[in-house]
């Protein structure tokens, strides 16, 4: 028979047990979330302070401006030119990774052999890293000795060798092309993933109702993909739009900041000209602009579900 | 078989064959000018394959720079930021996913969010503040940021992984004295082994490949 200060006892320590477990449970994360809120959503913080702000370098924060950086960069020509080649960059990157991965996850989606080989093979440009992907087309884009003007003259599709990093145009479009390469593993398996789950039956229906292969593609594939069209499309814009190495590395920003992106003239903004609160100005409106964009295209997305 | 089906089908394979060598041509290209003789790599026409191999280049890395230092440095931070994120992100995550304390959903959420911030918008203040704390240019300020920056997706990974392995098998385990933490390290872990290794994996590479971060914190010193 129990009595009721046994069940109290009980009770007390199965509370003491419960709170013991919650404790545990917020020691756990509590290193990782530290971290988090002191490296990432901090500095955060501190960066939009800092872009309200002068800073200097040996005494640090020195004073409210207000919006004056934000006025200085937006009036600057390498802000609105980084902005135009940061634009170019990604929307270039981005459609020629979803065209090709669609076409690839096509092709590798088809019954024939050696698809499992074909499929980790082509999985290299996406593993190594940015630094790599740069120092291997530089070279193979070399207007003296590198390996692809030698294939185009040798093919009679130009004369002259191309400088590839020599002009405006030619630096940008290699950048993209360079940039497409590189992504393409990625959009191309997450693609065949997504391909591989639209039912069979939906493709055979229309070919029994004597649909051609562009009819299927429009109406079965691309809808059954469109989750992860949408998913890929919106990560990996905010990735390659924020993206510093290869830019950097390729070109450098030149031939005369034609290549220079945002995150390229936030760097240098910062660590060439010292000029930290109009970096972190930058560095806000890339942001901003990101924001803008995901909320823009989620609207757009919405209301073609709506109809 | 009828031709067309055959055409059908080379077309196919010859595609994929194109496509495939599309992506590994430009790694060949480099592994075999790296394996030239000094002369033969500003040939021209250039020469697909070697006349004969090499490792001159190899060898002056190796002895007439700082590769073996900066190798070095690489794999020590690579190695550890891999081993600390690891330790904080498996507890972190095995929390998440086992345990219910007040607000475990919004960090959650929070933590997925800040995977989305971009590097370069932290750099500045990261550079400022590792600055302040005297932790530019050494392996511990690297290894920090490093290990700040995985650990949304190593949260993210783990989590996932830990909320698809039974819980009976640690109940079992807790009836019979087994403590929470004793049961993380015998039996959950094993178990979730290849989920670690994914992890550990990403971490590694991640750490190794990464530019932006480490060139700033160096810029700082040679001015």
């Amino acid at each position: 028979m129990q009595t009721s200060a046994f069940r109290a006892s009980v009770s007390r320590l199965r509370w003491s047990r419960f709170a013991q477990e919650r404790l545990l449970g917020i020691a756990l994360v509590a290193p990782a979330l530290a971290l988090i809120f002191g490296l990432v959503l901090y500095p955060f913080a501190y960066s939009v302070l800092l872009s309200f702000q002068s800073y200097d370098l040996q005494r640090g924060l020195t004073g409210w401006i207000g919006l004056a950086s934000y006025e200085r960069i937006i009036i600057s020509v390498d802000y609105q030119s980084a902005l135009w080649a940061s634009v170019i960059w990604t929307v270039g990157s981005i459609s020629g990774q979803v065209v090709a991965g669609l076409a690839i996850a096509h092709l590798l989606n088809m019954p024939l052999r050696g698809q499992g080989l074909a499929r980790s093979l082509i999985i290299l440009p996406w593993a190594v890293s940015g630094l790599v992907v740069a120092f291997i087309w530089r070279w193979l884009l070399n207007d003296v000795y590198g390996l692809v003007n030698y294939a185009l003259v040798s093919a009679h599709v130009i004369q002259q060798p191309i400088t590839f990093f020599g002009t405006p145009t030619m630096a940008m479009s290699a950048l993209v092309v360079v940039n497409i390469w590189r992504g393409i593993p990625f959009m191309a398996l997450v693609f065949l993933g997504g391909l591989q789950t639209i039912p069979h039956e939906r493709y055979e229906a229309a070919k029994v109702d004597g649909a051609n292969w562009w009819q299927e593609f429009v109406h079965i594939t691309l809808p059954g993909l469109r989750h992860v069209i949408i998913v890929v499309v919106v990560l990996r814009t905010i990735w390659v739009f924020n993206w510093f190495d290869l830019p950097w590395l390729l070109t450098g920003g030149g031939p005369l900041k034609s290549t220079q992106t945002l995150p390229l003239l936030a760097y240098t903004t910062a660590f060439r000209a010292s000029q930290f609160s109009q970096a972190a100005a930058i560095s806000v409106t890339m942001f901003l602009v990101l924001l803008l964009f995901v909320i823009v295209f989620f609207r757009v997305v919405r209301e073609e579900e709506g109809e | 078989m009828r031709p067309r089906v055959v055409v059908g089908i080379v077309a196919r394979y010859s595609l994929i064959v194109f496509v495939v060598a599309a992506m590994l041509l430009p790694f060949y290209w480099m592994a075999a000018s790296s394996l030239k003789q000094p002369a033969e790599l500003f040939a021209w026409p250039p020469r697909l394959v070697p006349s004969s191999l090499s490792l001159a280049f190899y060898e002056k890395i190796w002895r007439a720079t700082l590769f073996q230092q900066h190798a070095v440095n690489s794999l020590v931070i690579a190695l550890t930021t891999t081993a600390v994120s690891l330790v904080i992100g498996t507890l972190g995550a095995y929390s998440l996913s086992r345990f219910r304390y007040p607000g475990r959903r919004l960090v959650g959420r929070l933590v997925l969010f800040s995977y989305m911030f971009p590097s370069i918008l932290l750099v500045i203040p990261l550079f400022i503040l590792m600055k302040h704390l005297n932790l530019i240019n050494t392996h511990v300020g690297l290894v920090v940021a490093y290990t700040t920056f995985l650990l949304p997706f190593i949260l993210w990974l783990l989590k996932g992984f830990f909320d698809t392995l039974p819980i009976d098998i640690e109940e079992a385990a807790m009836v019979d004295g087994c403590g929470r933490l004793e049961a993380l390290y015998h039996i959950v872990l094993p178990l979730a082994s290849p989920g670690v290794a994914a992890a550990a994996m990403v971490a590694f590479l991640s750490a190794w490949n990464e530019y932006l971060l480490a060139a700033v914190f160096k810029s700082w010193t040679t001015g």
